[in-house]
């Protein structure tokens, strides 16, 4: 008797037509290996940040004065990922903290695969030596990464005064699945028609949990507030 | 533009399946696809219908999107609300503002149809 259907013959029952219920998430296969990378990263002791925004928010200005304020007591990792170029891998470089490039070759956004093969090169890097605090900034594109867990254990969401304070009603899905939202370019705010109060509560609108947080890594505005949430980070442990 | 590389994820996993159930082909496969999920439906299929027909299993089949309709629930008395927006604005019996996602922004695969 043919095992699948029941039939009185055994060789033809793939012509017949069946249904077979799955039910399986088709970011299955990313969300496993970003639970994975979670898992290695906090093996390493660290805790991962990833940070969305759209091209030009200053993610990458943000994480040098970042790493000024924190490099002293903090042991900071980065993973910068990119369309192309090695520009912002560059600029962390230069500021004497372990680094790794990821060029995504066009596509728009990092994913757990590519995270996982980061963390080994920067593994390589620290050649055994602990970290702290691992970043991943990801592609500029305040769509697409919102889609893809990468293993971090904080999402953090970046809109530049100039962009506008309509950002996170018109990109609702980058609000709703991080944990805190940082204002960036803050001494700018005189000459935009940028309004904090709006930002923060359309954002809070659609992610009651968020941390909200203004600054100015150019003045240093600001930049307080963000290191203790950092600190606080390191503080409590693993998230 | 990330839903070319789902689709391609997609159909990989529709030929794993068809080998692990002794298919030849996939006639129908159901997805459901939240309006929240960062996925959009169109680009979706569009990427789908372009790469299915590279592979003699999933020529020709038929992507079935359901797309369920986004529920929240009301942070303050536990109400929930289904809307279309993004934000279901306030609760209706408490009429406050602050919501949980509970739905609206699934990525699964459901089923599928084979032979």
């Amino acid at each position: 008797m043919c095992e699948t259907c029941g039939c009185q013959t055994i060789h033809h029952h793939t012509s017949h037509r069946r249904v077979v219920d799955v039910f399986e998430g088709l970011l299955d296969a990313n969300n496993a290996q970003a639970e994975a990378n979670r898992r290695h990263i906090e093996a390493m002791g660290a805790v991962a940040i990833n940070m969305i925004s759209g091209p030009g928010s200053g993610k990458t200005t943000l994480l040098e004065k970042t790493i000024d304020l924190l490099k002293t007591r903090l042991r900071i990792g980065v993973i910068e990922g990119d369309i192309e170029t090695e520009l912002d891998a560059d600029r962390i470089r230069a500021k004497g903290v372990p680094v790794v490039q990821l060029t995504t070759g066009g596509a728009c956004h990092l994913d757990a695969p590519l995270i996982h093969q980061g963390i080994h090169s920067l593994e390589r890097q620290l050649n055994g030596r602990g970290l702290d605090l691992l970043f991943i900034e990801n592609v500029g594109n305040l769509v697409c990464p919102a889609t893809f867990d990468l293993g971090e254990h904080r999402r953090v969401v970046l809109v530049s005064v100039p962009e506008g304070s309509d950002k996170p009603t018109k990109y609702p899905k980058a609000f709703m699945s991080s944990h805190a939202f940082i204002i960036t370019k803050k001494d700018v705010l005189p000459y935009f028609d940028f309004s904090l109060e709006k930002a923060e509560i359309e954002a809070l609108k659609l992610n009651p949990k968020l941390s909200v947080i203004s600054l100015s890594a150019f003045t240093g505005e600001g930049l307080d507030a963000w290191v203790s949430y950092l600190r606080s980070l390191e503080n409590r442990g693993r998230p | 533009m990330h839903e070319l590389s789902l689709a391609h994820e997609l159909l990989k996993k529709l030929c794993s399946l068809a080998k692990q159930h002794h298919a030849d082909r996939i006639l129908e496969v159901n997805v459901a696809i939240g309006p929240l999920s960062g996925i959009v439906a169109d680009s979706f299929r569009f990427g789908f219908e372009a790469l299915a027909p590279a592979n003699s299993v999933t020529r020709g089949a038929v992507l079935v999107i359901d797309s369920p309709l986004p529920s929240y629930k009301c942070i303050h008395c536990g109400n929930i609300l289904e809307s279309q927006k993004t934000h279901p604005g306030c609760c209706l019996r408490c009429n406050r503002t602050n919501f949980i996602l509970c739905g609206g922004d699934e990525l699964l695969l459901l089923q599928i149809k084979i032979e």
